[in-house]
């Protein structure tokens, strides 16, 4: 979504930070040269997890999407990605609660759902990669 | 950075981390590395037990995992582990706070539990607890053949055939969970009409708590023979056990009384706790008595020749080695020679408590248990030993023919929680006789909450009231004998002149209480009903 990029990353959305860096530095021992590793290899092996995840929403495969919104909530907590995960936990959720379902017309979340939270997770991915872009740039100087 | 293996060689002791999320497993390894431990991370099951296998788990102290993972799940390796190696302790994580699956770590082996992200403090904390959980199982598993010999030595002292020797019967019942525990049976013929017996139960199922067993045998054994009293005995095992023996223990770092302070008695692993619970029974043939000296042992009972179980007292003190001075609970009891006295120790009491009924149905129980070599399936499912001691107060008596199934105090409050109680009574009986025909069961049930409901609504008016349910079983008839007894006046009729329809419908437990037992009699004005039913198929007598 490059139009997105083109506006200045809102951080903070509904009181919930995009990267709170203070808990990202927190996770990594306080050090920030540690930081800089733990996001880089966050920029490095996100978009991949994002790619096996909507992969596993289109196949409709309920158990790969959940396991894939969970580790992408994994590394997002690590790095202090507060929103992104918060979001791959709601997908998380969402794709489990359809793998247990067991009547076709049972009450709950459908892939509609999913499918929404999947578009959110993909913008919310770039802003955060964007952020940590500038956080590391920052660090550098 | 490599995905596979990832060192950080910095610190003391060495840990497994298992995470396929790379930000995840990172963040662990940059803790890791700053609590000072040295670090292998791997990013699936099937890669840590290539490590385990390749460098053996004794090369690490801990292992870390994660729960979800693609393949081979955290869960899975835990199984996995617990088949090759027992004492290597590990942590769970994961971002799920699902009960479910903090039950199953926990029943995988999991030493500890933690949600991500993991703050370097409570990895700390958790860290130095399953550490210190892997030193501790492996000193215990250095230590497992020697512990093996001292339970088996256990065992036999426990099994010896002195009881030959006493001018009484002695009936031993031991069901060791662990390879050696603290649990023992002493008895002296002191002369021609005096034994004494000694059942003692040491806290602990270490090397450490079979020795002190094994050390309190001889220093009674020793002093007994020198005429010494059991209170002065017991006194002087109390003060070893808080003076001497804490500082000879390299290990006791706190809490331990001196001086009559208090420690924490509930977490068996700590080491530096050691206590004793004793219940001494010096029984006295030509005067018919029973001299009972209890320090935190169960309260004994006395059955009496009808098989009515008689609790020796309300408190058994505190076990020794917890107080200095520690006072002793005393009782002086009469007894006929008809009586016997049954003591059991707590495991029993667990055991009763983990299957859901009371101790003297699982007493009775396991008194039919006719081949000792073997222990039963039913019976290996003990949280802790069990140990149980029946004394017959005269040598004649080999067999005993009747013995207790139950025995319940209730009072008015519990009217509501008949249904409840009903079922108490259900998985007693069908534990006690398995074989008892369901019809048959039923009818006992049913009599049962007639009279319990009659003595709760008629015979207790005043909260301090009570109802008390006793079953017997008699082996020589095979008849189980149901006495309810309730401390109200009775009622105000002649139940034999009152056989009109009014009356039945006014008291229909009543009528059926006088129908289906085999036999029913009621004394007090009916606040003693007791009643008989012949069981079938038929019970095993039990031998003594």
């Amino acid at each position: 979504m490059p139009e997105r990029h083109a506006q200045p990353i809102r951080n903070v959305e509904n009181g919930v930070l995009a990267l709170d860096y203070p808990v990202g530095l927190e996770s990594a021992g306080g050090i920030p040269a540690q930081y800089v590793t733990l996001s880089r290899l966050f920029i490095l092996h996100a978009p991949q997890s994002m790619r096996s995840l909507e992969l596993a929403v289109a196949a409709r495969c309920a158990d790969a999407a959940a396991r894939c919104a969970h580790s992408l909530q994994g590394a997002a907590a690590a790095i202090g990605g507060q929103r992104l995960a918060s979001t791959a936990h709601r997908l998380t959720e969402a794709a489990r609660l359809q793998l247990n379902r067991i009547e076709p017309n049972q009450i709950g979340p459908d892939w509609t759902e999913i499918d929404v939270a999947r578009d959110q997770l993909h913008g919310e991915l770039q802003e955060l990669i964007e952020l940590l872009r500038q956080t590391i740039q920052t660090l550098q100087t | 950075m490599d995905d596979q293996i990832q060192n950080a060689n910095s610190g003391i002791s060495r840990v497994l981390v298992v995470d396929d999320e790379p930000v995840a497993r990172q963040q662990l390894v940059f803790q890791l590395a700053q609590l000072n431990h040295q670090v292998t991370a791997v990013a699936s099951s099937a890669d840590a037990q290539d490590i385990l296998t390749r460098e053996g788990s004794e090369a690490f102290d801990c292992l870390i995992t994660d729960c979800w993972m693609p393949g081979s799940t955290g869960l899975d390796l835990l199984l996995w582990l617990r088949q090759h190696d027992l004492t290597l302790a590990s942590i769970v994580i994961s971002q799920s706070t699902d009960k479910d699956l903090i039950k199953q770590s926990f029943r995988g082996g999991a030493s500890d539990f933690l949600n991500k992200p993991v703050s370097a403090e409570e990895l700390g904390v958790a860290m130095k607890r399953t550490i210190q959980s892997t030193h501790r199982r492996r000193d215990h598993a250095a230590t497992g053949s020697e512990v093996k010999q001292a339970g088996l030595v256990q065992r036999r002292m426990n099994n010896l055939g002195l009881a030959g020797e006493l001018p009484t019967s002695l009936k031993i019942c031991y069901y060791p969970h662990h390879d050696a525990g603290g649990d023992s049976v002493a008895f002296f013929s002191l002369d021609e009409t005096r034994i004494l017996v000694v059942v003692a139960d040491v806290s602990g199922h270490s090397l450490k708590s079979a020795f002190i067993s094994a050390y309190f045998q001889g220093v009674l054994r020793g002093m007994v023979e020198l005429g010494v009293s059991m209170t002065s005995i017991l006194n002087r095992f109390n003060r070893f056990l808080t003076h001497e023996w804490l500082e000879s223990n390299e290990d006791a770092g706190t809490g331990q009384n001196g001086d009559g302070v208090s420690v924490d008695h509930d977490h068996d692993s700590s080491p530096e706790i050691t206590s004793l619970a004793v219940c001494s029974a010096l029984i006295d043939l030509s005067a018919g008595s029973v001299s009972l000296l209890n320090s935190g042992f169960p309260i004994p009972n006395r059955v009496d020749g009808n098989g009515r179980p008689w609790p020796c007292g309300v408190v058994g003190g505190y076990p020794i080695g917890w107080f200095d001075p520690n006072p002793l609970s005393e009782l002086t009891i009469t007894a006929d020679p008809s009586d016997y006295l049954v003591l059991w120790t707590d495991g029993l009491e667990d055991f009763a408590h983990q299957l859901g009924i009371g101790e003297w149905s699982l007493a009775f129980k396991i008194l039919q248990v006719k081949e000792k070599r073997r222990t039963p399936d039913w019976l290996k499912g003990t949280p802790d030993d069990v140990l149980m001691v029946v004394i017959g107060l005269n040598k004649e008596s080999k067999e005993i023919t009747r013995f207790p199934v139950m025995r319940e105090i209730y009072h008015r409050g519990q009217i509501d929680q008949i249904d409840e109680l009903q079922e108490t009574w259900r998985r007693n009986l069908a534990f006690a006789f398995p074989q008892l025909e369901v019809s048959r069961l039923f009818d006992i049930l049913l009599c049962t909450r007639e009279g319990v409901l009659n003595g709760l609504l008629h015979g207790c008016p005043l909260p301090s009231d009570r109802c008390e349910l006793v079953m017997i079983f008699n082996s020589a008839v095979e008849e189980l004998q149901i006495e309810i007894t309730d401390s109200g006046p009775g009622h105000h009729f002649d139940p034999e002149t009152c056989e009109g329809g009014e009356f039945r419908a006014q008291h229909r437990g009543l009528m059926l209480i006088r129908g289906l037992p085999d036999r029913v009699e009621q004394n007090s004005k009916g606040a003693a009903i007791q009643m008989v039913f012949l069981l079938s198929p038929k019970p095993e007598v039990l031998n003594l």
